[in-house]
């Protein structure tokens, strides 16, 4: 089991009490589509993607970017047992979106940089390890029901 | 080779161009950056006192190597070629694990879109997420042990080589066809490379056998080899 300090455990639930999700959300995943193209491949349906543009202003992947934060929600609130909270969603990823895992580290650090500019130098070196260490949490419980 | 098109290094000489005179605290936030969120990367610098993000040794080694990244903006169009001696300081003397320049260019682009946050923009980002990684590349092409002929072309001979070479070595000298004779020997080749040294006499100007050749002319005096 992953252990948490109080104060990490404070670090975490501060960063995403000050997050406005219907932001962060869409501009994580955005750049995480422009950045790593190839994550396109799991979009198909979501309409226009063919430039940054389109992308930006796509309304499918601003939707589906707000439901990854609620999703991350879920493990801020049962920081104890990230693991067991994530069983389902794994099984999907892997069963029925086939999600390559290391697509989710691609994910992580660009949510990384979209938290980091908008925290500025709130988000200090202790900071964001302690958020690097949440964030590898949820990739490792996201991953765990591959097979 | 890079896969920089012109429009991605357009984009990183742009950026950068607004960056640059904030590279040495870029730097500085950086490395500090690496090593608390990675302390895995603190083995590199265990012949510091203090490896603590804070300490001044971590400062002022991320603005060396922020200067470096600067003055390679500067041979984006052939970033092979531009950091050739950084390259071989990388794979011979640091050997530091290639991975490790992926997780330092994410705390690069960490500390970018803290100081630029309307500016690092996800098209930047993306093209200079691409820069970092041909210059990663650049850095790592020298590690693989069969070295390339740039290399071996820009070898010089020690006159006091062929004393020090270990007598297990095999003899004569496996030798690629392209390389001038008589054959440079390196002053610093670890012997187990040496070991697993294999020949191909073949004519083509890559070089597909373990060549024995100098490190650049500024490298240490000839290195006694274990047995």
């Amino acid at each position: 089991m992953v252990e948490w300090s109080e104060s990490e455990r404070s670090i975490i639930s501060g960063i995403f009490s000050t997050l406005d999700y219907n932001d962060v959300g869409p501009k994580a995943l955005c750049r995480c589509l422009i950045v790593y193209p190839w994550t396109l491949r799991y979009f198909g349906t979501f309409g226009n993607l063919y430039n940054a543009e389109a992308i930006k202003s796509n309304p499918n992947v601003a939707a589906h970017g707000v439901k990854v934060l609620h999703g991350l929600d879920r493990a801020v609130k049962n920081m104890d047992n990230i693991k067991a909270t994530y069983a389902e969603l794994s099984v999907l990823h892997s069963e029925k979106l086939h999600v390559d895992p290391d697509n989710f580290k691609l994910l992580a650090d660009c949510l990384t940089i979209t938290v980091a500019a908008k925290l500025g130098s709130a988000f200090t070196p202790q900071v964001q390890a302690t958020w690097t260490k949440f964030l590898a949490v949820v990739v490792s419980a996201l991953g765990r029901q591959y097979h | 080779m890079t896969s920089l098109n012109p429009k991605d290094k357009a984009a990183v000489k742009t950026f950068w161009a607004l960056a640059q005179g904030h590279s040495e605290d870029i730097g500085r936030d950086a490395l500090s950056r690496l090593i608390a969120v990675y302390p895995q990367t603190k083995t590199y610098f265990a012949h510091w006192k203090d490896v603590s993000p804070n300490s001044a040794n971590v400062a002022k080694h991320g603005v060396t190597i922020m200067t470096a990244v600067s003055d390679a903006v500067t041979k984006i169009d052939d970033l092979k070629a531009g950091l050739l001696q950084l390259s071989e300081l990388h794979a011979f003397t640091l050997r530091v694990d290639p991975a490790n320049f992926k997780l330092l260019a994410h705390c690069i682009n960490v500390v970018l879109a803290i100081k630029f946050p309307e500016d690092f923009t996800a098209e930047i980002h993306m093209a200079f997420d691409k820069f970092l990684a041909a210059l990663a590349l650049a850095l790592s092409e020298n590690f693989c042990y069969t070295l390339s002929h740039s290399l071996c072309q820009s070898a010089t001979v020690s006159p006091t080589a062929s004393a020090s070479l270990p007598q297990s070595l095999p003899q004569p000298l496996p030798v690629c066809q392209s390389l001038p004779q008589p054959l440079p020997v390196c002053h610093s080749l670890s012997h187990s490379l040496c070991q697993s040294a294999t020949v191909s006499l073949t004519a083509s100007a890559e070089v597909s056998a373990t060549v024995y050749a100098t490190a650049s002319p500024t490298a240490p005096a000839t290195v006694p080899l274990p047995h």
